[in-house]
């Protein structure tokens, strides 16, 4: 089965577009060959909890951590999520310690955005994430904290993700292409794909 | 509106509601909430809601914006949702097939 082109869809409208965020949202997340959701809670629980995901943007990181839930709550963990984005604000960061202070056993922190921190913002948000039960991050490069999984992107998970959405593959060759346009962002990629759909 | 759950519900409530979907994120409002008191594990309720006059409902290229009701049942989060379309002359919204995003203007 292949991928149909915009032109043989005429363009395709927002409720229908395959690659409309709410169906992109639904998409399992895919780990690298040899690791499953019980490698990776074994790694973070080898390191006491404490533990930092790292990956380039659109890698699945944000994916990872909220599909991360429910498998922390069957350890019987409370997950508290935060989120910085590039448009946080310094007042955001000068807060957040005060709101992971609040995060208390079973209480366990997940920090999409890490490397939005300054060092003297992390050290304070290192120190107010003490009394949870655990601390897991995501960040663009390794640092700070042990690191448990490291995200790549590469043209066999885009193709794997076109043909979960649409049941048809793309032509050879053009996951590649379509990522190194983008820098290996999925998430980009996947947003051109809309609209190449949308016509 | 009727239901069927293994024990009677602690709270049962039916919403109204819109939603968008499309490339960015999705965005929505509920609009109003009925509660229905004392629900039991199999119940039959009416409810009755006064539209707004908008949003419309749309599907565009970039957007869609689709109404529905909702019943939602606790505990658990259980819910359903029945969409349908608020516009005139009961359809959707449609832009002339030759506008930009810049110049749109509803029919």
């Amino acid at each position: 089965m292949h991928f149909r082109e915009p032109a043989q869809c005429a363009g395709v409208l927002a409720n229908e577009n395959p690659f409309a965020s709410s169906q992109i949202e639904k998409l399992a997340f895919r780990f690298p060959p040899g690791v499953d959701w019980e490698t990776l809670l074994k790694r973070m629980e080898s390191q006491g909890w404490c533990a930092s995901i790292v990956g380039g943007n659109g890698s699945g990181k944000t994916t990872l951590l909220e599909q991360l839930v429910p498998y922390l709550e069957a350890h019987g963990f409370k997950p508290a999520f935060f989120r910085l984005t590039s448009e946080a604000s310094m007042r955001d960061k000068e807060r957040l310690p005060e709101k992971l202070r609040e995060v208390r056993k079973p209480g366990f922190i997940l920090l999409d955005g890490a490397e939005q921190l300054s060092t003297r913002h992390w050290l304070s948000v290192r120190a107010a994430a003490s009394q949870a039960a655990g601390f897991v991050v995501t960040v663009h490069r390794t640092s700070r904290l042990p690191v448990v999984l490291e995200l790549e992107t590469n043209a066999e998970l885009l193709d794997d993700l076109v043909v979960e959405l649409t049941g048809g593959k793309l032509p050879d060759h053009e996951a590649g292409t379509i990522l190194h346009r983008h820098r290996g962002n999925v998430r980009e990629a996947l947003r051109e794909l809309y609209d190449r759909w949308a016509g | 509106m009727l239901w069927e759950s293994d024990g009677a519900p602690e709270t049962a409530e039916v919403r109204l509601l819109w939603f968008t979907r499309g490339k960015g994120t999705e965005d929505g409002a509920v609009v109003a909430t009925e509660i229905f008191s004392n629900p039991l594990a199999g119940d039959t309720r009416q409810f009755r809601f006064q539209l707004p006059e908008a949003p419309y409902s749309y599907n565009g290229k970039l957007i869609a914006i689709t109404w529905a009701v909702e019943l939602v049942i606790q505990p658990g989060n259980h819910f359903q949702r029945v969409t349908f379309i608020m516009g005139p002359d009961g359809e959707e919204v449609r832009l002339p097939a030759n506008s930009s995003a810049g110049e749109a203007s509803l029919p």
